[in-house]
């Protein structure tokens, strides 16, 4: 063993080349490890001929390494360049496998069995790294694989993959050709992939092209004696069976940052599962001494990786810089508010807004980092009822007043003050806003972006739990109208339970007795009815209305079957409580008589139809998670692929809908177009944050998306595609009389592939292009609310 | 809740606009004093119809270009390029807010600024052309001839013809397509035939010479060559693979060999399938092609009457 370095950098990801480049230059005594042959790896492995986007371009670099946007060729040159100028001390080559002690006393063990001694370290390995491994026995056999490169690779083989997923299922079938290829997957279905796989996937199946073993798992992997081959032991619902094969691939997924942190053998007992490490603000953990930076740190982008490289050191050595946001920040602040530094702002923010007074110096800087600060004109509307919400708003000094309209008809004004939120309700449920905002005198707000808030959320119980107990007492309020006295709310309030469904899990059943009234809050729920054995569904509740008032009313058990048509959240009232409620106040008893007489009514023509089913299906490929979902009456339409040329027509010439592929019941087809999901999966690791939604409902992404594909892959039901936009050039009268098909032609100047999607032709006046081009009226856009219209019940 | 179809979009407007407009030309007809002619080119209904017809000719034919060239729209991508300033934007610009609010329900009502939906233009191509029907007669006085006038009164009867057929096939034909397709579209069935095609191949290569030789006679249906508007006029697409079922049938040597007997068992029920599907691909494609045989007619005669129109028209401004 050597003598101790000083500072020892594990992982030469951008991250951690600033950091080692920042160190040379203040003369740190250090060491790179890196565990491929080259720096960068995980830049190395995009895709070919991708452009390094250097998002967000409003943060300005600090880093001793520089980098533009440019093709990743140049950017990684650049880097080699700059890091061997700085005089950095790079080990490659070097897998750092384990690292344990505390400041002062690391000790590091490498691959090749080197161990090195060191005082400080700091963890930037990035996640691409931590794909899942098989965890059974022989998993480390030659012929077990978590990539595949090139599919005609292989010819004549048997090949197991292993997987749920759309990687998983595209390997398997890009390697059909050829090849025997036989597809295990944990689940009864293969619930993690979107429908276009799936529809490719049942194909194959149909045709015998594949095999696939449903709720199976490997046991565990040897060597066949006689073939040489490996023999797989699998676990399913059939006895223990073995395969033989040439190959095994995994697409099992990568693993969550505190997996990958205890593969290092670093424990961090703060951190939970799915979360990111707890760090200050010099990016030190929980271990004295261990700092960690980059992806594994919560930071999705390069530049910002870089940046870190660059403060991590910077702290270290004693000399703390401000955040490179700083200036931002204070322009932000300053306009607003009557602070003289950052510091002093962000302590007013934590004063004024209790909910926020849990969080630390860095958490509250990063949420105003992502927030906006708005000074409204009094009078001036913040959002209005029916907007499609996408943040949450913190009244941070003067008043807002929130006008509410009740199911009744009936509406309110309430004065929200200092201190209180509103946007809430939007944030959750992922539905359109509930009363119209309109700023008072002196109003000051904090705008926060849905996704930084859910951020919050995860990070904060308490902020959750409070947040949470907001909102019931306003959805009870606004579920009951005007009628509800405080401290009844009150009473409901305190015999309320939460609950949570995963899709297609039981509420209710028909027969149970009743036991409570259950206000949906988030996802939607289908009522079905049993008919001769059959679920029948006879209507579709959406969030923000209550279920189950019916066996309250008339004392008798459940008529009918309640089910969460996606993820779901509730809170059950009890029966008790309601009851009580509902004799102490007439009028909400009146609404709910009503209810109750408009449920008999929808069970009775609802168990007449076969269009219950029309209901179910569409719930089960994404309506009911769904705003606005394209449908095509096959009754009527005559395939001439219009609304696809009228939409590549309008964006950039590919279009958003594929109207062939995806589903079809009776004659309903839902062609391949986004579905505008209230929680949209495609949102969820954007590392740009380019994927928004905009007031009137669409989802769409913006420029600054950097062609990760991590949507695509996200997306539940396919309808993300990477496209190069192109030119469309528009017939000519002379293309349209010879019949020429129009042209579309690449800009020479853009070739970069983006992610594209459905945008709801947002910014074009009049309807959605798709169904303004449909001669027949075959297209069309509805939301979930229009599904029992559509089905006849 | 069924919404309306081309031919009933927004309640009928489009008939009613016809019929509005036909009883205004018969008025007119009738009311104007007889010494200016019932109708016939020469006189003045003459002229007044025949200018009215040449202006519905036009906006008929315009419907042909619309449909291939939708309306150009402004390139919207800045729009997209800071997207939070301009939510906020969007918000406090009340105007524009407003507009867009009830998206679908308001939204609809704007859609003339893009020249309308293409249903709407579908609906008033179909009911103005029967109104051109009429006023082209009456502007023709039913005198024919050997002579470019008539020719072009011709080409409007075939048009005219064509359409209606073509209205009814785009009412009549795709509820049958859809119940002829199952779940998957036709393109599964073609990748279920190759692969039956494919196994049959497989397994015929051990069956005793004579088996396999009837096998092979169905390899003469494939419904790839169809051209589709063949499929309208085509005898049955499984010929040959009856007369392989049919061959089969006839011999009985391979009764004898219980391993050929389980081959043969095979391959027959491979045949069978094959049929099947051969029969439903044949009827998808000739119910597509019978929903769009009339555009064969329609299309390029409504070019020609384009032509001959105009001929017809400079024609009568020469001799004037
Ligand atoms: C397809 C794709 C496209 C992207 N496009 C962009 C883009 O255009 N612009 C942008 O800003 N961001 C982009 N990103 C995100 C960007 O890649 C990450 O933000 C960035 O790479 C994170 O840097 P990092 O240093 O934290 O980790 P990484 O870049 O992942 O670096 C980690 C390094 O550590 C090494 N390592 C891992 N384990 C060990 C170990 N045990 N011992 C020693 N070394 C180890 C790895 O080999 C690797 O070199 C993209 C991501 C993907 C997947
Ligand atoms: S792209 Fe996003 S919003 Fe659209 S269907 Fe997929 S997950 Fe839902
Ligand atoms: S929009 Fe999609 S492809 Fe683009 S950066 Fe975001 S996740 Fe990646």
């Amino acid at each position: 063993m050597t003598d101790k370095i000083p500072l020892v950098i594990v992982g030469a990801g951008p991250a951690g080349l600033a950091a080692a480049a920042r160190a040379a230059q203040v003369g740190v005594s250090h060491l790179l490890l890196e565990a491929g042959p080259e720096i960068a790896h995980t830049i190395r492995c995009f895709p070919k001929g991708k452009i390094v986007m250097a998002e967000p371009t409003a943060l300005p670099l600090r880093s001793s390494v520089g980098f533009l946007s440019d093709s990743s060729d140049v950017v990684l040159r650049r880097w080699s360049g700059d890091l061997a100028a700085s005089g950095a001390v790079v080990r490659t080559n070097a897998k750092v496998v384990q690292v344990a002690g505390q400041r002062g006393d690391f000790s590091l063990k490498l691959a090749d069995g080197d161990s090195i001694a060191a005082e400080q370290v700091i963890i930037a390995i990035g996640r691409q790294g931590s794909i899942r491994r098989l965890d059974v026995p022989g998993s480390e056999l030659t012929g077990v694989q978590y990539q595949l490169d090139d599919p005609d690779e292989y010819v004549d083989e048997t090949i197991v993959v292993v997987g749920a997923g759309d990687s998983s299922l595209e390997n398997a079938l890009a390697l059909t050709p050829g090849n025997r290829v036989i597809l295990v997957s944990p689940h009864d279905d293969f619930i993690n992939c979107g429908d276009v796989n799936l529809g490719r996937l049942k194909e194959a199946l149909a045709a015998d092209r594949l095999e696939a073993l449903n709720s199976a798992r490997i046991a565990s992997i040897d060597i066949s004696p006689e073939s040489g081959r490996l023999n797989v032991t699998l676990h399913s619902s059939r006895p223990i069976e073995r395969l033989e094969c040439h190959r095994i691939i995994a697409r099992i997924g990568t693993l969550p940052v505190r997996q990958t942190l205890e593969k290092l053998g670093i424990v961090l007992p703060g951190m939970a599962s799915g979360e990111f490490p707890r760090l200050s603000e010099g990016f030190e953990s929980e271990i004295p001494g261990l700092f960690i930076i980059g992806a594994l740190a919560g930071c999705p982008l390069i530049k910002q990786a870089l940046n870190q490289g660059y403060e991590v050191v910077e702290y270290l050595r004693g000399c703390p810089v401000p955040p490179a946001d700083d200036e931002a920040l204070w322009t932000k602040l300053n306009q607003a508010l009557d602070i003289d530094s950052v510091a002093a702002g962000i302590d007013l923010v934590r004063q004024r807004l209790p909910l926020l007074d849990s969080l630390n110096a860095l958490q509250l800087r990063e949420v105003l980092r992502d927030s906006e600060i708005r000074a409204p004109q009094p009078g001036e509307v913040i959002f209005r009822r029916n907007d499609f919400g996408d943040s949450f708003f913190s009244i941070l000094g003067g008043s807002v007043s929130v006008r509410l309209t009740y199911p009744d008809g009936k509406s309110a004004n309430v004065t929200l003050g200092a201190g209180e939120f509103f946007g809430e309700l939007g944030l959750l449920s992922g539905r359109r806003r509930s009363g119209t905002v309109i700023s008072g005198i002196d109003c000051v707000l904090v705008e926060t972006p849905r996704r930084a808030m859910l951020r919050l959320l995860d990070l904060s119980p308490r902020i959750q739990r409070q947040l949470d107990e907001v909102a019931m007492r306003r959805a009870l309020a606004s579920c009951f109208g005007t009628a509800l006295p405080d401290d009844q709310v009150e009473l409901l309030v305190n015999g309320a339970h939460e609950r949570s469904y995963a899709a297609g899990d039981a509420l209710f059943r028909q027969g149970d007795a009743a036991d409570g009234l259950y206000l949906i809050r988030r996802g939607s729920v289908t009522v079905s009815h049993t008919v001769e054995g059959r679920e029948v569904v006879i209507a579709y509740v959406a969030a923000g209305n209550y279920v189950g008032e019916m066996a309250l009313v008339s004392g008798q058990p459940r008529s009918a079957t309640v089910r969460a048509a996606g993820p779901t959240e509730a809170v059950l009232l009890e029966a008790v409580h309601f009851r009580a409620m509902m004799e102490r106040n007439p009028e909400a008893r009146s609404d709910i008589a009503r209810r109750y007489l408009e449920g008999l009514r929808a069970i009775s023509a609802g168990t007449g139809s076969q269009n219950g089913n029309l209901v179910e299906f569409l719930v089960a490929r994404g309506g009911g998670e769904a705003t606005d979902m394209l449908l095509i009456d096959y009754e009527m339409c005559i395939r001439c692929d219009n609304c696809e040329r009228a939409c590549a027509n309008v964006h950039d010439g590919t279009s958003r809908l594929v109207r062939q592929a995806g589903q079809t019941f009776g004659t309903m087809h839902i062609p391949t177009s986004c579905r505008h999901c209230e929680h949209p999966q495609c949102m969820k690791d954007c590392p740009p944050d380019a994927i928004h939604r905009s007031p009137q409902g669409e989802i769409f992404i913006s420029d600054s998306c950097i062609g990760c594909g991590n949507c695509q892959s996200n997306c539940p039901y396919g309808v993300i595609q990477m496209a190069v936009p192109q030119e469309y050039v528009r017939r000519t009268l002379v293309d349209i009389v010879i019949g020429r098909a129009p042209r579309p032609r690449v800009r020479a100047e853009n070739t970069m592939v983006k992610a594209v999607k459905c945008d709801m032709c947002r910014g074009i006046v009049g309807e959605a292009a798709c169904v303004r081009e449909c001669p027949t009226g075959a297209a069309r856009r509805v939301n979930p609310d229009e599904f029992h219209l559509m089905a006849g019940i | 809740m069924r919404r309306a179809s081309f031919l009933t979009y927004r309640k009928l407007r489009y008939l009613k606009l016809s019929a509005a407009l036909l009883g205004l030309i018969l008025l007119t007809a009738w009311v104007l004093p007889d010494r200016y002619g019932f109708a016939y080119g020469g006189t003045l209904m003459g002229y007044l119809s025949g200018t009215l017809a040449a202006f519905l000719a036009g906006l008929l034919a315009w419907y042909g270009i619309r449909k291939r060239r939708p309306p150009r729209i402004e390139d919207r991508r800045h729009l997209d390029r800071r997207c939070r300033v301009e939510t906020s934007q969007a918000r406090m610009d009340q105007n524009a807010d407003q507009r867009t609010r009830e998206r679908r329900g308001v939204k609809r009502h704007l859609n003339w600024q893009h020249g309308g939906t293409l249903m709407g233009w579908l609906s008033a191509h179909c009911y103005l052309g029967g109104v051109l029907f009429v006023v082209a007669s009456l502007h023709s006085g039913l005198h024919f001839g050997l002579n470019i006038h008539t020719l072009t009164y011709v080409l409007l009867v075939v048009l005219v013809a064509s359409g209606v057929w073509g209205a009814l096939a785009y009412v009549r034909y795709p509820l049958l397509i859809s119940r002829n397709a199952d779940p998957e579209g036709t393109r599964d069935r073609q990748a279920q035939l190759a692969e039956v095609e494919r196994k049959l191949r497989a397994n015929a290569a051990d069956l005793p010479v004579e088996l396999s030789a009837a096998v092979a006679i169905s390899n003469d249906d494939s419904p790839l060559v169809f051209c589709s508007w063949w499929q309208i006029f085509a005898s049955r697409a499984s010929a040959q693979t009856d007369v392989a079922l049919t061959r089969i049938q006839s011999m009985s040597g391979w009764m004898a060999d219980a391993e050929c007997q389980s081959a043969v068992r095979e391959v027959y029920a491979l045949l069978l399938k094959k049929q099947h599907l051969l029969a439903q691909i044949a009827d998808a494609s000739r119910l597509n092609a019978r929903m769009r045989i009339w555009q064969i007619m329609h299309g390029p005669v409504s070019l020609a009457f384009v032509g001959v129109l105009v001929a017809h028209v400079s024609s009568m401004l020469v001799f004037w």
